[in-house]
Order: C-alpha cells, then structure tokens, then sequence
C-alpha cells in the first residue's frame, strides 16, 4: 500500500504492534509495470518514448522518462504526441459506440474515471459535478457556451453483486447520461457515458485516450490505488485528492502537473466529528 | 430538531444539483434520492458534500 496509509496503519489499526515491534513496520507502495500500460496498451507512445529517450532502457527502469523533461518546447514532439492522444482518442470513441451506441466528440475532454464502484472513491461527486455543469450550461448565454471546452465524462467500473449504494451510482449515471445527452443546448459541450464491463483489456483501450483522470477518494481511505499510475504513464493529468498513491505520484511528477482537491488526510478525523454535530 | 438546516451543510450549488434530482429531471426519483439522502440528510461518512467545492474549484482550473 502507499506509504500514507502505511503511516495511518501505525496510528490505527496496528497501534498495538508498532509500539511492540515498530522496526517490523515498513512500506512497500504497490506498483504497475510500463511493459503492460505503456508498451502493450500504447504501442505508438512507447515507440515515441524510445525514440526522446535513446534507447529502450525506460521499459525496465521507468527513471529514464525523465530524459522527456523539456521534449514539451521541441514542436515535433508535441506533434506526434498530438497524433497518438488522438489516435488513442479515435480508437476509444469507437468502443464507446460499438459497447454503448453513443456518439462522442472525439475532440471533446476525455475525462475518465474507471475504477470499482465504491462509496469512498466517491463516483458519486463525479456525477454531481457532472449535473452542476450541466446546470450552468443550460443557464448560460450563447457566448458564454462558445467559450467551455466541450467534454466528455466518462465513468466506468463494477460494483459488488450485494452493494446496493455502488449500484445505485452506476443507475444515477445511467439515468443523467440519458438526459443530458440528448440535450440540444449543451450535448456538444457535455457528455456522460457509462463505460460497461470494466477490466485490464478494455482498460488498455480507455486508458491511453485518456486526457483527465480523476481519483478523488476522501483522504485516508485509498489504500494506494494503481490506475492513477496507468494514467500517468500515458501522459493523462489527474485530478484528485491528497490520498493514496496519489501523493507520491505528486512528488515524482510535481503538483503542478495535478489538480489538488480535498480534505487533507489530518482534517479528515476533525470535519466527521462537525458532520455529526451539525446534523 | 436535528438536521435543522441541512442547506448550511451542503450549501447553494449542490442545493441546486439535489433540487434538480428530487424534482425528477433524471427521472427514477425513488431511487436516486435514496442515493442523495445518503449524503444530505444523514452522515456524509466520506464527506462528498465538504469536498465538492474545491473539487468544483480544481475542475474549473482545467483548460485545454
């Protein structure tokens, strides 16, 4: 797990056993390989990469990718980096209309969250999110809506056969995907598509279209979390919470490549105590 | 009373979104404000409404 909920472990659930034994205690964060998520998934980014970088060392040693560091001022690369987003983009909208029968722009925001449905990783907020623009958008003059960049939000995942709250999300999406898609105001400037039947192979598809990928868990609860790496790889940004590996993945990519959002992991305990209090 | 003003909790902008669900504008009213009255009217466990607006804030910086 990542090294935030390593820490949290000691002061909660093993606080026994790290007072005993405290040297047992260390962090090992999980991890995904770029043979996979970048070679298998995006064979034309991972040729790019090999090119920028000289050689194929990065397949084993993903430190080289910082060679790409400044590539983003060379025009040429921008353009094939270009090129391979919307490659990607081209493949996935065609998924989308082949497993759901929706049309999407494929020059719209790719804005993806895949993962398993779950209360925590809140899926929900997404959808809010999704219905306040929606609402803003209906409420806004023509030049106003000339000036949003149009998106496409996209949310896939299972939810356990017995979870009655994660099924009920994947319902919410279903039923607001059906109304603000066929809105003559906003469709070309907002879309919502659930994506069905969620695993590694339709993943290796979604992922390297992505442009945003959100993993927005309240802090504290992500245990680490993986695809936020697969994302990453594929040169996606990510919005997200300060929570699970997403913190270090700020530290190795810099925040300024992460939308921060949230609670922090310390505020956490304090705002549940005023939730309760003020209901 | 508790939950005397919830709208103080959530405030105006989700007030809006929850409006438009409870109103039927998604249609499935039963079921989905089962949903939203796992977060407005009873513990928000995971705090989806506190965290909204700076999510809402971080969204907003995304341009491309």
């Amino acid at each position: 797990m990542a090294e935030l909920h390593s820490e949290l472990l000691k002061t909660t659930l093993f606080k026994d056993f790290y007072e005993l034994f405290p040297k047992k205690f260390q962090n090992k964060t999980n991890g995904v390989t770029p043979r996979r998520w970048i070679a298998c998934a995006n064979p034309e980014l991972a040729q790019l990469y090999t090119e920028a970088t000289g050689g194929r060392d990065w397949l084993v040693n993903l430190e080289f990718v910082k060679q790409l560091n400044g590539k983003e001022k060379d025009p040429e690369f921008r353009k094939s980096w270009y090129e391979i987003k919307q490659k990607n983009k081209k493949r996935l909208a065609k998924w989308v209309y082949k497993n759901t029968g929706i049309t999407i722009n494929e020059n719209s925001l790719f804005d993806v969250m895949v993962k398993r449905m779950h209360e925590y990783k809140r899926q929900l907020m997404n959808v809010l999110y999704v219905i306040h623009r929606y609402l803003q958008l209906k409420d806004a003059s023509p030049l106003e809506r000339s000036k949003a960049v149009p998106r496409t939000v996209m949310i896939g995942g299972k939810a356990a056969p017995a979870y009655y709250n994660a099924k009920l999300v994947i319902k919410l999406v279903g039923s607001v995907s059906a109304v603000i898609n066929k809105d003559k105001d906003t469709k070309d400037l907002l879309k919502l598509v659930f994506l069905p039947n969620y695993s590694v192979s339709n993943a290796e598809i979604i992922i390297p279209a992505s442009e945003l990928s959100q993993h927005i868990s309240t802090a504290g609860t992500e245990a680490s979390g993986t695809s936020n790496m697969k994302f990453v790889m594929n040169g996606c940004l990510i919005i997200g919470t300060m929570d699970g590996a997403n913190v270090e993945i700020a530290h190795e990519i810099g925040q300024e490549n992460m939308f921060i959002c949230g609670a922090k992991v310390e505020e956490v305990e304090k705002l549940r105590e005023k939730v309760c209090k003020s209901f | 009373m508790r939950n005397s003003d919830p709208v103080e909790y959530y405030g105006e902008a989700l007030k809006k979104v929850f409006d438009a669900i409870s109103d039927g504008m998604f249609g499935n009213r039963d079921e989905l404000v089962q949903l939203i009255d796992t977060i407005r009217n009873r513990n928000d466990y995971y705090l989806v409404c506190h965290d909204f607006y700076s999510y809402v804030k971080a969204q907003e910086e995304v341009r491309i």
